[in-house]
């Protein structure tokens, strides 16, 4: 079997990342203000006539935002494939995956504070179903997620070539801060509207595993490529010989299918709210409307910001 | 399940959420060693401080309907008060009815409106 060499395998994951960008702008991001209907904008609610008066000028900066990203991300691919810096690749797409996000939480921030917005004031339904960690999270899957993690690093400390300090850490960081990230999600709540509770409770509960589950994916996609790129700097064959060489391909690319299989799914989530209130759309009897609570915020910003950090120390 | 909380309701928070579990309670909807979510959970899904949920939760607790063991959550305890003795219950009565009459509601309607409320505070089911 002809073994890959390190620029087929950037070649594979080039084919695979840049039409699942395509793919995403296409059927996710492009139309995402409307995702609940002419009525909202961003998930927020906002004055009929929104998208036909001045304030729709709002929807051509959302687009403006995505066309600038992604112009960057692929000019920034198209320098790196001109300048032969196949090594790139991979910083490339993390920059990307990052560089968007940042990009789409920051601009929904200001539209929600720049937008006049008519949030109005409901009555709230509690729903006394306790929720539990153990009914969303599975213990054994995610000890099993560390145990990959330290593993690979146990790899890593046995080779005695230099240790790829900023991947390894950046893959660690990402991947052990999905956990505290899964629970914010499970302890996070939005109020409820009183009309149609129950519809509301189950589109929550169904967005709540969904984002579990999205979670799950990206932590198992960067746990399989840190622990596959462990073994290959402790296993020669993984290096030299044919087979052993495409497992440590096909392994990471089987979670990326993976984790596209479960953003495809959202599809399904947005379905089911289709005809209701966005969380944090509304204000509720007692506080005010939230696009995420106070702990998920916290975590976001540690989790997020220690991404970058370690980007820019190493 | 769930309660309701109304923005207009001149009770406070915490109070409506006490009225509300006791009277799912009173129903049968809340039974016996059904658990009730988290302090942080309410807190969480209201939009509102812990300490509101916490009072509401100690006041069901001191009145015998709920019990608190640390992480463990909530758990109804009882559908009887601690304090069922007719004396202690009748203050808050004679105040309601009072009212009623001051407002120039006539016995027989007073009555029809009491029946009719006993009826509902017994009835199980989701009240909207």
């Amino acid at each position: 079997m002809i073994s890959p060499s390190t620029q087929t395998i950037d070649l594979l994951c080039l084919c695979l990342i840049v039409p699942s960008l395509l793919y995403t702008l296409a059927t996710q991001l492009w139309n995402l203000p409307l995702k609940n209907g002419p009525a909202y904008f961003l998930g927020m609610e906002v004055a009929p006539g929104f998208y036909e008066g001045p304030q729709a000028r709002w929807l051509s900066r959302y687009h403006a935002m995505l066309v600038t990203v992604y112009a960057l991300d692929f000019a920034a691919l198209a320098a790196v494939l001109a300048a032969g810096q196949w090594q790139a690749v991979p910083v490339w797409a993390g920059s990307t995956a990052i560089f968007l996000t940042a990009a789409m939480f920051g601009f929904t921030l200001w539209a929600r504070r720049s937008v006049e917005w008519t949030s109005p004031v409901l009555s709230t339904a509690l729903s006394l179903e306790p929720r539990r960690l153990g009914d969303y999270l599975s213990w054994p899957l995610e000890a099993l997620l560390v145990a990959v993690v330290a593993c690979s690093w146990w790899m890593l400390l046995l080779d005695k070539r230099a240790i790829p300090w900023q991947n390894a850490l950046l893959m660690t960081w990402a991947v052990l801060g999905t956990l505290p990230g899964k629970i914010t999600v499970v302890r996070q709540g939005w109020p409820i509207p009183a009309d149609r509770p129950e519809q509301h409770r189950v589109a929550q509960q169904a967005a709540r595993r969904y984002s579990i589950r999205l979670l799950d994916a990206f932590a198992w996609l960067l746990a399989s490529i840190l622990f596959m790129s462990a073994l290959r700097s402790v296993w020669p064959a993984a290096r030299t010989a044919g087979v052993a060489q495409w497992l440590v391909i096909v392994i990471p690319l089987a979670f990326s299918l993976l984790l596209i299989g479960v953003i495809a799914r959202q599809k399904r989530i947005l379905d089911m709210g289709r005809n209701l209130r966005p969380p944090g759309s509304w204000t509720p009897a007692f506080g005010h409307a939230a696009m995420m609570s106070r702990s998920g915020m916290i975590w976001f910003t540690i989790w997020f910001g220690g991404i970058l950090l370690i980007l820019v120390v190493f | 399940m769930f309660l309701t909380l109304d923005a207009e309701d001149k009770r406070a928070i915490y109070q409506q959420v006490v009225d509300g579990v006791k009277s799912l309670i009173a129903r049968g909807n809340l039974r016996e060693g059904m658990p009730l979510p988290s302090v942080r959970q309410v807190a969480a899904d209201l939009g509102v401080n812990l300490n509101t949920v916490a009072i509401a939760y100690r006041q069901l607790q001191d009145e015998g309907f709920v019990t608190v063991r640390h992480g463990a959550g909530a758990v109804v305890s009882s559908r009887r008060a601690r304090q069922s003795e007719p004396e202690a219950l009748l203050p808050p009565l004679r105040t309601a009815l009072t009212e009623w009459i001051l407002a120039g509601f006539s016995d027989r309607e007073i009555t029809a409106v009491v029946q009719r409320e006993l009826a509902l505070a017994r009835q199980k089911g989701d009240r909207k």
